[in-house]
């Protein structure tokens, strides 16, 4: 499949829906330099492109409540290194971009860990245990959209999974299994060898499958309309 | 094989994906074949994945990339006007620096060469007006201050303007020109036709490396439209002495040598110079001369701009202007 890419009345590249990496990373590179020169309309653009992707792997890994707000900030951060962007070999402007998000979301857990082991957890915090994360009870967001799209108890419960692996497990299973990156560019996301991505994948399916069992079983189900997750202290014990 | 373990798990999770050379597969199908364990375990892996690649996207808010967008345009508009501000800001003194660099070195090293009266000189002409100076007399002693040799010697690092600046780095009395008087530096090309010649370019080194026989080309570049939109025109031209003449002490004007002298001495505190100094010079003069300003941004940014213009120091600005009072 290819890209063809044209210009749009505001001179800026523009593609087609397609997947040809190749033709992307052109289009990219075309935007990123026009950004990069000062043009909003070329950054909104890639913003446009990649703003639900980056969304998504927010939300995967920090959760619904985080990821407007982080993806904000992580566009932010990205427009204000694009200066220092620049493409060479393996470098295209998706992978540098997924980068800043996935770190963006590792900061955001150890932010959250550390407040955690400070504070204590509070009643509607994530548990973070060196063995990932464990939402505890979720605020209410029945009412969001993104909530409402995904409300199946079978969605619910793998979300909720997904939240329990620790942050680098988690990352490549978002990375590879949800937003269908391929070992390659998920191994230069996460600034890995091929090996350690190959190995991360594994161990984050096997944990995840290990878990979804206990969910088969009935001994780990989402409690709450409300929430993705709600897990009991006792079962966390039982998943340890 | 080794099983169970880290690797082959790790192969049969690849497997999955296709991520397997065909040797790699064939090893793993091999294994399979034989380990109902490793089955079991393969079964596990595929139903994860099936699972989470059957989750649908995640619909990011409605109104998400609205708000990237309006945070783009708002931190894009901050960045242009702190450009703009800077563009405003450290035009003139940049341009100040390119002229005053120029005299410096050319007017400085005929004296080395102890053939001044015959050699062309160079001098600048605020304003088209022919430049009147008055002949430095014999420096006494050292330059004072340590840091002044220590900016002058490091000037002199400068491809080309080394050989003829190293006796003042050295404060040595020999290779100065001695006293003679008084002599009048007259202009000899027209102020229009050094205004007429070609813009200055983003090739900006040999304003700053040009040896004493590039005067007459480094003073056309000094001089291009760019400069004399920068701050009344700075023209230099080749001259001839009359050391009858009355004399006129004119140099830069002080805010321009104070803000030359600022940007030297931003480049010394930075570490800019010696080798350097002539490539970071020439990226300062490059956005004089035709650097979009996103470009200038890009290259600003890299500055601490709270600490650009707070980097003089008594010492530096002593040192430009005992090399000023020197100028003819």
């Amino acid at each position: 499949m290819s890209t063809q890419a044209f210009v749009d009345g505001e001179g800026l590249p523009v593609t087609t829906g397609d997947t040809d990496r190749g033709a992307m990373d052109r289009a990219d590179q075309a935007l990123v330099e026009a950004a990069q020169a000062g043009s909003p309309e070329a950054f909104g653009e890639l913003a446009r492109r990649y703003h639900a992707n980056v969304h998504g792997i927010v939300y995967r890994m920090c959760g619904a409540d985080e990821a407007p707000d982080l993806t904000q900030e992580i566009f932010l951060r990205a427009l204000r290194a694009l200066r220092k962007f620049q493409f060479h070999g393996d470098a295209s402007f998706r992978t540098w971009l997924y980068r800043i998000a996935v770190n963006a979301c590792i900061n955001e857990l150890r932010r959250r860990k550390r407040r955690s082991d400070v504070e204590g957890p509070s009643l509607d915090e994530d548990i973070v245990t060196d063995d990932g994360t464990v939402s505890r009870s979720v605020p209410d967001e029945s009412r969001s959209p993104h909530v409402l799209a995904e409300r199946s108890e079978i969605q619910r419960a793998v979300h909720a999974i997904v939240a329990t692996l620790t942050p680098k497990h988690r990352a490549a299973l978002t990375l590879v299994d949800l937003e269908q990156l391929d070992y390659e560019e998920a191994a230069l996301v996460l600034e890995c060898p091929l090996g350690t991505l190959k190995s991360r994948l594994a161990r984050a399916r096997r944990q995840f499958a290990e878990k979804w069992q206990l969910y088969e079983e009935g001994k780990l189900s989402p409690e709450s309309e409300r929430g993705p997750r709600t897990v009991s202290d006792e079962e966390i014990g039982r998943l340890r | 094989m080794k099983h169970p373990g880290a690797a082959l798990e790790a192969q049969l999770s690849a497997m999955l994906d296709g991520e397997l050379s065909a040797e790699e597969a064939a090893a793993v199908e091999g294994h399979l074949s034989s380990c109902a364990q490793c089955r079991g375990v393969l079964a596990e892996l595929r139903g994860a994945r099936e699972l989470l690649e059957a989750m649908p996207p995640v619909a990011p808010p409605p109104d998400l990339l609205a708000a990237i967008k309006r945070d783009a345009a708002t931190e894009m508009a901050r960045g242009e006007s702190v450009v703009s501000v800077f563009w405003l800001r450290w035009r003139a003194p940049v341009a100040g620096l390119a002229a005053a660099a120029a005299v410096m070195l050319a007017v400085l090293a005929p004296w080395q060469s102890g053939d001044r009266g015959s050699d062309p000189a160079v001098c600048i002409v605020p304003g088209h007006q022919p430049l009147v100076a008055e002949q430095a007399q014999p420096v006494a002693g050292e330059i004072a201050a340590t840091e002044s040799e220590t900016i002058i010697a490091e000037v002199t690092r400068a491809p080309e303007a080394g050989a003829a600046m190293s006796g003042v780095s050295r404060g040595s009395r020999a290779a100065r020109p001695s006293a003679r008087g008084r002599r009048v530096v007259r202009e000899e090309a027209a102020a229009g036709e050094a205004e007429t010649s070609a813009p200055v370019s983003a090739e900006v080194e040999p304003v700053l490396a040009f040896a004493p026989q590039n005067a007459e080309r480094a003073s056309a570049r000094a001089a291009g439209p760019v400069f004399a939109e920068a701050r009344p025109v700075m023209v230099a031209s080749r001259t001839t002495i009359d050391e009858d003449a009355e004399l006129e002490p004119v140099g830069p004007s002080p805010v321009e040598a104070e803000l030359a002298t600022g940007i030297v001495a931003r480049m010394v505190l930075d570490k800019y110079i010696g080798e350097h100094l002539v490539q970071s010079s020439s990226n300062m003069l490059a956005v004089v001369t035709e650097t979009p300003s996103a470009e200038l941004g890009t290259m600003l940014a890299d500055d601490d701009d709270a600490s650009f213009g707070l980097c003089f120091t008594d010492a530096m600005r002593r040192a430009l202007t005992e090399t000023e009072n020197r100028l003819p």
